[in-house]
């Protein structure tokens, strides 16, 4: 695969999203829909190693160069991930002037709405994979609930997801 | 205030890149504890202008707001070096996962315990898509919610546009909400 290449698509992602998981849209879009290179199996295997470590939550990229080319894959998908951080200096020195511009806060807004309904609906394919039965449906409810009623850590309901699955494969 | 040594102040975006689990927010926080409440190298005043800036650019707002803090410290190389800092040790333990996942995927132990985790990973992304949403549901925004998010999940759950031009078509839509008088 060609790495540069691999950036390019990576550093779009990563430069058109404004948080660590509202680029998995495009990425997904890019990767699994239109070039057909990743599985959501992988997709969502890299999501939960990225949520499982500390640190940014869009590190899930590294993962996902790593899937694609191995070792100089993760590489690049770390460059990917740390390239805007330094646009970012650039920029906040523009946004300084514009930020409190009620036209620029209200274009914002409109791409955060938007962003976060690329972001469910690239999750809808990703349930439909990984929620088969009734126990899953059950595992999500339960993780969703956690996620918004308690302030546990990410880390500690994916653990606690993964111990209850084991759990009922162990007694049933 | 005092003027942070480079090798400290790296080591302290190391540290909390590396032991604060939970993404961007409880890293922010940290920082801001070590940076002004500890250390008095910044105001809150400032560190929260560089913290608010953060949120408008694009890419993961915590290496943003990272980069920017550093470099208002100690220019450019203090940038580069908390980026790294923050960011490789989370991908070298994301890289240690899935090579450790891809030799025992086989196991159906492990095969159990991964789908569980699966399932949980699809509920973070519904709920992270419901906080994003949350500050203007919380002002009421509902039909712009409905028109521009609710928009977006069918235009791309049906692939009727690519997530970019969802984006940018967002922007137009907003400003014609705007003159239509919809909150």
């Amino acid at each position: 695969m060609n790495l540069l290449w691999l950036y390019l698509l990576l550093v779009k992602a990563t430069l058109t999203s404004f948080s660590g998981m509202t680029s998995l849209a495009i990425v997904r879009n890019d990767f699994v829909l239109h070039y057909h290179l990743l599985t959501d199996q992988q997709l969502t295997t890299a999501i939960a190693a990225g949520r499982l470590a500390p640190g940014p939550n869009g590190v899930y990229l590294v993962g996902i160069g790593y899937y694609l080319a191995g070792y100089p894959g993760a590489a690049v998908g770390w460059l990917a991930l740390v390239t805007p951080a330094f646009l970012s200096i650039l920029l906040l020195h523009w946004l300084r002037r514009y930020s409190d511009r009620p036209g620029f806060r209200r274009a914002l807004d409109s791409v955060l709405m938007a962003a976060a309904g690329l972001s469910l609906a690239s999750a809808l394919p990703l349930a439909q994979d990984s929620i088969l039965d009734a126990r899953g449906a059950t595992l999500a409810v339960v993780a969703v609930a956690a996620f918004l009623l308690t302030k546990l850590d990410s880390f500690w309901i994916i653990l606690g997801a993964a111990a209850l699955s084991l759990l009922y494969f162990a007694v049933l | 205030m005092d003027v942070p040594r480079f090798r400290e102040l790296t080591a302290i975006f190391f540290r909390s890149g590396s032991f604060t689990l939970g993404g961007g927010n409880p890293i922010q926080a940290a920082l801001h504890l070590e940076l002004v409440e500890r250390r008095h190298w910044l105001d809150s005043a400032e560190f929260g202008l560089i913290y608010g800036l953060a949120r408008f650019t694009p890419g993961t707002n915590v290496l943003a707001c990272s980069a920017a803090l550093a470099w208002r410290l100690g220019g450019w190389p203090a940038a580069i070096a908390a980026v790294v800092a923050v960011s490789v040790p989370a991908s070298v333990l994301v890289l240690l996962l899935l090579t450790g996942y891809q030799s025992t995927r086989d196991n159906p132990w492990v095969g159990r315990a991964i789908s569980g985790a699966l399932v949980a990973v699809v509920a973070l992304i519904a709920v992270s898509s419901w906080k994003i949403v949350k500050p203007y549901a919380v002002q009421r925004r509902w039909l712009r919610i409905a028109i521009l998010s609710g928009g977006a999940t069918v235009a791309l759950a049906n692939g009727w546009l690519s997530p970019l031009s969802i984006l940018a078509l967002a922007v137009f839509v907003g400003f014609a909400l705007d003159r239509l008088g919809v909150q």
